[in-house]
């Protein structure tokens, strides 16, 4: 193998044997590997920079061993072992992570869930399903659908993400705005402990019996444990679907239209807000769109109350924007998980990533223009767009691509880390979350103690007393010293 | 306007110059292509740069549950070999774990076959010398036998014929050797039918399983042999048994520069046409369902045929499963994954039983693969079309 890694394991090859067969004497000979190409294979997930450097034969960094667990106590008897030999776990799902959480930094074990992708367990009585942390999204809704539910949980990853990875990350989906994000959908769930315990927790409908605990591990990123099996609320699928698109002439209108639907008690499943470089982008057959703001909206559940909750959704629009009827709506339901041009730009030398950030309406305007002006700011990046995705009656999340070729005075790493440190710097500065729902991953840990500066203490307390030898993807919050 | 003109018109010239945008994206694009070696790699390295999106309809990974094996990967594994940043032997049986389904393709929009795309990894594989055992016998065995199998215990119908000799019925290696009754079923529908069939003397497998190995010489070798043996044959129409033999004597052949002279027909399509308006009843009511094979519905697109077929069947009760036609299910037994990994064949083949006895506890199909893997992995009620046309028939 002739890989170059950015960052090093301290493992060596005599290392390597001597975890696999530690390993194997533990779980089976079957489950685990340190193959080549199964440590190429799980080296960084979807990470924009890594895929750069995959161009280039590079990877960010190499797993020292791969393990495959097909039950909880497999996980549990890994993660002891892993514990009391101080070696990373990085646990992987659908490697659909976008910000380098998946990158085995300090090397060791990664940790591929997806022989754990099992239905446990689908109540239509009490409307909640409970599946393996490791199966695959579309094909868990699938499951639900052809028993005619949903869990409403749509993210653009649906294909290639696991329900463990939604929870880790604390994901949320394209339909977000009427279902939630998983923090509402999710009732419970099973995790292993980095010392091998395995706890569990659920509610169903609600309980008031001290502080739950499985919130802990929802946006936890494998940093406290790993979980093994989730419960979810599951929705009948919905009855009624109406579509609607207007165009607005600048952003301005429409966000104040949306902010006004949504103070109005009206809850549109999808409200997408795309600025006037992404209605070009994206709705470039539509030539009523020339030089406007489109916004798209699906409202969708019970057939008689959707209806009348489109009728309330157009009559504020006809205020700010002019109709442009269904078409638009369809196309965005047509294309919504292509992402081939993260195929192609790559290859084009273009370095380009999305960020996604929330803000309350307040500074919903300025929180925008001021991202956009300081992605623009950096030398070298020729690309700054947004589109605004998920709603709140409280605010908005804005989605934020920025593209560009570096200079000849800077590598293709330095560009990318300059756009995303003036981003952030400008989403702090404007009073925004930095992260809405991909996470934090090596990317964003720079910045965490300053968005939750009153709870760094409180996260590395936790931190410290679950995962005191800090196996559990070490370095990915920067909340500890030697992070 | 096409997809990519928003971004060369917002391309700020002022940063790139008066070389204008459109050209240094060209440029840079270029200085990369031409350290790749050939489209091929081009196209692994597109897969391999995409997140996946087609990994939820990848059999082999769903029941296999190993990253490496997702399609993606594999198209990883592949770029980083054709860089020369992998060596063969570190690539393992992993090229091969594909079952050709094309779900892949049916779910890309950049249209990309996986299972196409790793081809040339596995002949440069071989050209290293780094095969997989299970693969060196199936080549021993084409070269010896030229079928798949050591020996074909039972010679079934070869060089048989009745009637006007018009229809060639071409059984397929799998159905020859594993489902006599399929074969039995089909000559004699096909005489019932038409008046008059015929068979090869000497039957030679169609080839397929030689070209997705990465056999280039065995494929040509075979190919020729089956143009010469049933272009001399006279037939007007060739119906075939197995939808990749259909595929490879319809397409494969008039892509690699071979021609048979006859239509090229699957059985499915042929009873379809035959059977309209014929009265056809069971004796006693079935209900059944319908197990589409992949390379049936999604490379040939024949899904209306089959149904058409089974509908025209009094007593016979159709339930249409959940993932059906072109969203159909593989049964484990496609492409090469078969000769590496047997256990992960069944294990797919079982998920898809499950899936069809929500439905029916009788699974109908129109591919010899399809019924045998079914039956191996422990599925009885379990018929070729044509075994249930031929009993409405009598």
């Amino acid at each position: 193998m002739d890989i170059e890694t950015v960052y090093q394991s301290p493992y060596d090859e005599e290392d390597r044997h001597r975890i696999l067969e530690e390993l194997e004497n533990e779980i089976g000979s079957e489950k685990v590997s340190i193959d080549n190409a199964d440590r190429v294979s799980s080296s960084h997930g979807f990470w924009m920079i890594g895929e750069r450097w995959t161009v280039e034969g590079k990877s960010p960094a190499l797993p020292d061993v791969v393990v495959w667990p097909d039950e909880t106590e497999d996980v549990s008897k890994i993660l002891s072992y892993a514990n009391e030999m101080g070696i990373p776990v990085i646990p992987y799902g659908g490697g659909s992570n976008v910000l380098g959480n998946l990158v085995a930094r300090r090397g060791g074990i990664s940790l591929d869930m997806k022989k754990m992708s099992d239905i446990v367990e689908i109540d239509e009585n009490n409307l909640k399903a409970t599946v393996q942390a490791g199966m695959n999204g579309m094909n868990f809704e699938q499951e639900l659908r052809r028993k005619g539910y949903t869990t409403g949980n749509i993210p653009q990853s649906l294909y290639c993400s696991s329900v463990g990875g939604w929870l880790a990350t604390n994901a949320t989906g394209q339909f977000s705005t009427k279902y939630g994000g998983v923090e509402k959908m999710a009732l419970g769930l099973e995790a292993v402990l980095p010392d091998g315990e395995v706890v569990e927790g659920s509610l169903s409908p609600r309980r008031s019996t001290g502080p739950e605990v499985f919130p802990l591990f929802i946006g936890s990123e494998g940093t406290l444990g790993t979980i093994t099996e989730a419960t979810f609320k599951i929705n009948k699928e919905p009855s009624g679907r109406y579509f609607a698109s207007y165009v607005f002439d600048d952003i301005s209108d429409s966000i104040n239209c949306v902010e006004e639907i949504m103070k109005n008690d009206l809850r549109p499943a999808v409200v997408r807000i795309y600025d006037k470089i992404e209605t070009k982008r994206h709705f470039y057959e539509f030539p009523e769109c020339e030089d406007k703001v489109v916004t798209v909206f699906v409202v969708e559940g019970n057939e008689n109350v959707a209806e009348e909750e489109m009728k309330e959704v157009k009559d504020i629009c006809s205020k700010y924007g002019v109709s442009l009827g269904e078409k638009p709506v369809q196309h965005w339901l047509d294309t919504r998980f292509d992402v081939t041009e993260t195929s192609k730009y790559p290859q084009y030398g273009l370095i380009f990533d999305t960020i996604e950030a929330s803000v309350g309406w307040d500074n919903a305007e300025e929180f925008y223009r001021g991202g956009i002006e300081a992605m623009e700011s950096v030398d070298g990046i020729v690309l700054a767009s947004a589109h605004a995705s998920h709603f709140y009656p409280q605010g908005v999340c804005f989605y934020f691509t920025f593209g560009g070729i570096p200079p000849s005075s800077k590598s293709s790493q330095e560009l990318y880390e300059e756009a995303w440190d003036a981003a952030v710097k400008s989403f702090l500065d404007n009073g925004g979350h930095i992260s809405h729902h991909h996470g934090i991953g090596l990317n964003r840990g720079r910045w965490l103690s300053e968005e939750r500066e009153s709870e760094v203490n409180l996260l590395k307390k936790i931190k410290e007393k679950v995962d005191p030898n800090n196996i559990m993807n070490p370095g990915l919050f920067q909340l500890r010293e030697d992070d | 306007m096409d997809e990519n003109s928003w971004l060369f018109d917002i391309l700020d010239p002022k940063i790139l110059g008066e070389i204008g945008p459109k050209k240094v994206f060209d440029i840079s694009a270029d200085a990369i292509r031409n350290k790749l070696k050939n489209e091929n790699v081009e196209e692994l390295l597109k897969c391999a740069l995409c997140p996946n999106m087609c990994e939820f309809s990848c059999p082999v990974l769903r029941s296999g549950g190993r990253e490496t094996i997702s399609p993606a990967r594999k198209s990883k594994l592949g770029y980083l070999y054709s860089r020369q940043n992998l060596e063969a032997d570190e690539l393992g049986d992993n090229p091969y774990y594909c079952v050709s389904c094309g779900a892949c393709e049916h779910n890309c929009p950049m249209d990309i076959n996986v299972s196409d795309l790793l081809v040339p990894i596995r002949e440069r594989m071989n050209y290293q010398g780094v095969t997989p055992e299970g693969v060196l016998d199936v080549k021993k065995n084409l070269k010896d036998t030229g079928t798949i199998y050591e020996e074909i215990e039972d010679e079934m119908k070869e060089g048989e014929e009745v009637g006007d000799g018009k229809t060639l019925y071409f059984q397929s290696c799998v159905a020859r050797q594993e489902s006599p009754e399929l074969v039995n079923a089909t000559f004699n529908l096909i005489e019932e039918v038409d008046g008059g069939v015929k068979t090869l003397e000497e039957e030679k497998c169609c080839g397929s399983p030689a070209l997705s190995l990465g056999f280039e010489e065995e494929f040509s070798k075979l190919a020729e042999e089956v143009q010469e043996a049933l272009n001399d044959s006279g037939a007007e129409r060739i119906v075939c048994s197995c939808p990749t033999c259909t595929k490879t004597l319809r397409e494969t052949y008039s892509d690699e520069g071979y021609e048979i002279e006859a239509e090229i027909l699957h059985i499915s399509e042929y009873l379809a046409e035959k059977l309209e308006g014929i009265d056809l009843e069971l004796e006693e009511s079935m209900e059944i369902t319908y197990h589409d094979p992949c390379t049936l519905a999604r490379d040939l697109e024949v899904t209306d045929e089959p149904r058409k077929v089974l509908e025209e069947i009094d007593n016979l009760a159709l339930e249409e499963p959940y993932f059906s036609e072109e969203d159909t299910r593989c049964c484990g037994r496609g492409g090469t994954l078969s000769y590496v990994d047997e256990e992960l064949s069944e294990e797919i083949a079982r998920e898809r039983i499950d899936h069809l006895e929500e439905w029916s506890g009788t699974i109908v199909t129109s591919c010899p693969s399809c019924k045998v893997s079914f039956e191996e992995a422990g599925k009885d009620e379990v018929y070729n079309l044509s075994e249930i046309v031929l009993r409405a028939f009598e």
